[in-house]
């Protein structure tokens, strides 16, 4: 700190840096010493030497900004590291100030480290939160989707399919409405299984699943039952025959499906379907009734579709 | 004194001098390709409250951030940068290289505030500062105050002045790939400065004609 008309600075708890108009300093205050190593063989010597931070070509268009044209600065130290010191984070103000006729660059400091400290452990802590948040809506989606999807080909369970029939049934009985009820088994799907193994069975069961779902509307239901056995919800039916067009689509589907490189296999579908109001006035009884329609079509010899 | 098309070239040309000088520092700052336009400037008048309200349909929707300066001596007003607030928020993050995506935040840090006050200092200390020479007029003014707020409140308060004149900046701000709208407004305080601003720029546009 050095004896100077510019003393009474030394009381403000910012750093001040005071260079005269061709940029040799003049003055620094107590708070900025205590940021920044200088000494009295640093009086009068040009800030870009003391200070080689500011030697860039925006800091030097800025200062001339100052002095010539009484423009003020202000440098974020988010944005500039270190410009003025090693230890502390600094904001910088520039401006000038006239005294005994001569005009003076002024370099405020204000110590921003504590505050910076805070927000960045705030900001550590928000991105931990938010980490721990994410991986939570993932879990619970994946609880959500192992609650009410088949894992393996995922189409809706058993589960998911009966608590949405009984919304379909509900509204089917107070609108008067007609909706159907498919139940579709894969002809000897255990020969398939002792012949070429489970593996086999499964990609079987995968695309099963994807010609049930390209042979129905959107608004119907595809659900696997379990095993080798599918359950297709017809909504909206305008009447009883409106099964064929579906029927139709599953019949003409390319059932040709490869296990492996060298072995693709020919499968049949048997199903059964049931009716709401004809068939049944309850979810049980209706795909009992598509059941045993399905079961019938089997013992015939399968590769058929018909109406209890 | 109503602003003739010649006024409006000037003005453009002017602005578009200054906010390129901003884009130069702000890019040599971030170390990242960054550009500034000034597609279209208009006068606006508390006279006329319909074109006005047309003109602040075209500000951004929602929270806005804003920074301000003050000037005074020859012209007297206020010069107004406004961002959507959101894009601010990327545009901060990208200057500081820092990931949103990874906290998803959406709140402003002093930190930020910090930021903007700097971005807001260039651009305005440009517009003003370049104002100042092309009219070849001292203009006095201050570090910017850094605001966020509602568009609405921003309207109603504006609303609630009895008269104003204002010249009214749309400008585009590109950062890397991201395309941020906003608007500069500055804000003449007395009707003398609004007829001082047209006095010069009627005198350029005769020394142009000569």
């Amino acid at each position: 700190m050095i004896s100077s008309k510019f003393n009474i600075l030394n009381y403000i708890n910012e750093g001040i840096i005071i260079a005269n108009k061709d940029l040799e300093l003049v003055f620094w205050n107590s708070r900025l010493g205590e940021m920044v190593d200088l000494s009295e063989d640093s009086l009068n010597k040009k800030i870009y030497e003391l200070f080689p931070k500011l030697n860039k070509s925006f800091f030097i268009d800025s200062i001339e900004g100052v002095l010539e044209r009484d423009f003020k600065y202000f440098y974020s130290s988010a944005m500039h590291r270190n410009l003025i010191s090693d230890k502390a984070d600094l904001n910088i103000k520039l401006s000038r100030f006239e005294h005994g006729g001569e005009i003076y660059l002024i370099i405020e400091c204000i110590d921003v480290t504590s505050q910076n400290i805070r927000i960045n452990q705030l900001k550590e802590y928000n991105k931990d939160l938010h980490t721990l948040n994410k991986r939570l809506m993932e879990q619970e989606q994946e609880i959500t989707r192992l609650a009410y999807y088949d894992n393996l080909t995922g189409l809706a369970n058993r589960t998911f399919f009966y608590h949405m029939a009984e919304k379909f049934l509900y509204d089917a009985k107070r609108n008067n409405k007609k909706i159907g009820f498919m139940f579709i088994d894969i002809d000897d799907f255990k020969g398939i299984n002792d012949t070429y193994g489970h593996l086999a069975g499964d990609k079987i069961l995968k695309e099963v699943s994807k010609i049930l779902e390209a042979s129905t509307r959107l608004s119907d239901i595809v659900a696997r039952h379990g095993g080798d056995e599918f359950l297709i919800l017809l909504s909206d039916c305008k009447n009883y025959k409106d099964y064929d067009v579906i029927a139709t689509r599953i019949a003409n589907s390319n059932k040709n499906i490869k296990i492996s490189d060298e072995a693709s296999i020919e499968i049949s579908l048997s199903i059964g379907v049931s009716f709401y109001p004809k068939d049944g006035k309850n979810i049980d009884q209706l795909i009992s009734k598509a059941d045993k329609a399905m079961y019938k079509v089997k013992k015939s010899g399968g590769n058929k579709c018909a109406r209890y | 004194m109503d602003p003739t098309s010649l006024t409006y070239d000037i003005l453009k040309e002017m602005f578009n001098i200054s906010v390129g000088k901003a884009a130069k520092i702000l890019s040599e700052i971030t170390s990242k390709k960054i550009k500034l336009d000034v597609p279209r400037i208009e006068f606006l008048d508390s006279k006329d409250k319909r074109e006005v309200n047309n003109s602040f349909s075209n500000i951004p929707d929602g929270t806005l951030m804003l920074s301000s300066i003050s000037f005074s001596q020859k012209l007297s007003g206020e010069a107004n940068l406004i961002f959507p607030a959101n894009k601010m928020k990327s545009f901060i993050n990208l200057c500081l290289d820092e990931d949103s995506r990874d906290t998803g935040d959406t709140d402003f840090t002093d930190m930020d505030f910090d930021v903007i006050r700097e971005v807001g200092n260039i651009i305005l200390n440009s517009i003003v500062g370049e104002m100042g020479n092309f009219l070849d007029i001292n203009l006095d003014y201050s570090l910017p105050e850094v605001k966020v707020f509602a568009k609405e409140d921003f309207k109603s308060d504006l609303a609630s002045k009895e008269y104003f004149y204002m010249l009214m900046l749309y400008i585009t701000f590109i950062i890397c790939d991201t395309e941020i709208e906003g608007a500069i407004i500055i804000n003449l305080k007395t009707r003398n400065s609004f007829e001082e601003l047209m006095r010069i720029l009627k005198k350029m546009e005769d020394d142009l004609d000569d």
